[in-house]
């Protein structure tokens, strides 16, 4: 698994389930090309 | 007025009687408190009753209405979810915790409330830390739905539907990172908006995810909604987050026409699985909205399939690093379902935060181009109606997903991009159970989504139906 960031604490049971779902979705999201995009910006002030 | 016939007036009907003297405020507020205290018990709904603030509150906002003072919620009494911060007043966040905390200062929304002259009745249940969807809470109970008490109310804001519903007060103020304004108001059958991000002050509530996290009303119709968040919007300087956008008078955008608006249905993923009486109801409720003179429009929203992911990479780790000191060292005080939530946040790759937010940008761009095609999107809330507690993780109808997880399968995509988002009633199964549908705008457009529900709603009438407690 490469989502491992190093840390050996142990992970409760419920904990190593939701680890497990969340890496499953993260496979989608690598595979997704961002190209150039910047991480979001809080929206900018103006009038709908 | 009975107890009963005052506690089932709309907020915008107490708050007119008490400007013209037809009721007072310390009448309304002993009629909502003995029918707090009365019910609680059974509901779950409040963690704390400030009766001795809410009266205060009332006898002053009787002093002043004698004296021709007025202000827009005057005397009305309202909950607030036990997130926010009150001073001098005991702020769980649904947290064993956090059970003994007493904050020094009142959230920025709790200073609005009171400036408007509400009466705080008292501080609403709520999943523990605001990190789940059913506020079944091992420390404070489970809030139970009023339309059939041996079902969720929803969550995390679960306590705060629960008391607006039952008539526990008039309205009352939620929180909302994945779906736990819309999903409880959605099965406890009453309206609950998640602004715009950065339209309502955050300050002083307590944190699940600054990414996501937004405050809001929840009351019985939309013009309650209205008023509730013409009280608490506005810039806060104590809330980095906030955004310097006017505030309209949001009443002013209830005309009841929506003739010739463009509605845009996201078929895909959005209409997909829901329960009959779900797909049957919304079905009906798009086709009111077209009688109302809607134009529907089939769109596809972006990147719909990694939408969960963005919010999983974004949620955890952010999550984590605020409960980080507790779980160190309180762990075992934490429920196990939050404690699980947690933990992973601390194992996720910094890389996949930022490809999450990178992911985020991306979705809020392509959405402000669809919404150059429509005004509003409607989709169902939810695509259940309120499950049974015991039933919380079986699969519902051969669909490989939880009753619970199913809970926020509409509503999180609206958390990520920050757009305004409301659950409306519009429809009940055939055991009674509310539906509700979701209906989303533009940034800063609340206006217009407003505009919309109260429409159906004043078409549909489904508010005028009380639950049986």
């Amino acid at each position: 698994m490469s989502t491992q960031s190093g840390s050996n604490n142990e992970l409760t049971p419920e904990g190593a389930n939701v680890l497990k779902s969340i890496v499953e979705e993260t496979e989608k999201l690598r595979a997704l090309d961002l190209g150039s995009t910047p991480p979001a910006p809080v929206f900018e002030a103006e009038e709908p | 007025m009975t107890e009963s016939q005052l506690t089932s007036l709309t907020l915008a009907n107490v708050a007119a009687m008490i400007a013209s003297r037809t009721v007072s405020p310390v009448e309304v507020t002993r009629a909502v408190l003995a029918r707090t205290e009365r019910l609680n018990g059974a509901m779950q709904a409040l963690i704390t009753i400030t009766k001795d603030h809410a009266l205060e509150a009332a006898r002053k906002a009787e002093g002043e209405i004698a004296r021709g003072y007025r202000l827009p919620l005057h005397g009305v009494p309202v909950s607030i979810k036990d997130l926010f911060d009150t001073k001098g007043v005991k702020t769980t966040a649904g947290a064993k915790v956090f059970a003994k905390r007493v904050p020094e200062t009142n959230a920025t929304v709790v200073d609005r409330l009171n400036e408007a002259g509400a009466v705080i009745i008292g501080k609403t249940n709520l999943h523990e830390f605001a990190f789940g969807v059913t506020t079944v809470n091992p420390h404070y109970g489970t809030t139970k739905n009023p339309w059939d008490q041996s079902r969720i109310a929803g969550g995390s804001s679960g306590g705060s539907a629960c008391a607006v519903a039952a008539g526990l007060g008039f309205g009352s103020i939620g929180s909302d990172t994945g779906g736990s304004i819309r999903i409880p108001a959605s099965l406890c059958g009453i309206a609950g908006l998640k602004p715009t991000y950065g339209r309502v002050s955050v300050h002083g509530a307590v944190p699940l995810c600054w990414s996501l996290d937004h405050v809001g009303p929840m009351a019985r119709t939309v013009e309650d909604v209205a008023i509730l968040l013409r009280a608490i919007a506005g810039p806060d300087s104590k809330d980095s987050y906030s955004r310097k956008v006017d505030v309209p008078d949001y009443l002013q955008a209830l005309t009841g026409t929506i003739k010739g608006i463009s509605i845009g249905i996201p078929r895909e993923y959005f209409y997909e699985n829901l329960a009959p009486d779900v797909e049957a109801a919304v079905a009906h409720a798009l086709r009111v909205l077209e009688k109302l003179g809607a134009h529907l429009r089939e769109i596809r929203l972006p990147n719909v399939p990694v939408h969960r992911a963005v919010w999983l990479n974004i949620a955890s780790p952010e999550a984590y690093s605020f409960h980080e000191p507790y779980l160190k060292a309180s762990a075992a005080e934490y429920g196990a379902d939050v404690r699980g939530r947690l933990e992973p946040g601390r194992e996720l790759l910094a890389v996949d935060y930022v490809r999450a937010q990178r992911t985020r940008g991306m979705m809020k761009e392509e959405c402000l181009k669809l919404f150059r095609e429509v005004s509003v999107i409607v989709t169902p809330t939810i695509p259940i109606a309120a499950p049974r507690i015991d039933d919380l993780d079986k699969l519902w109808a051969g669909v490989p997903e939880t009753a619970a997880a199913s809970l926020s399968r509409y509503t999180r995509f609206f958390n990520i991009v920050g757009f305004p988002a409301i659950s409306i009633p519009c429809g009940f199964t055939t055991d009674g159970l509310p539906i509700g549908i979701q209906i989303a705008g533009k940034p800063f457009d609340e206006s217009t989504v407003l505009r919309v529900s109260h429409a159906y709603e004043q078409e549909a009438r489904w508010y005028e139906r009380r639950p049986p407690v």
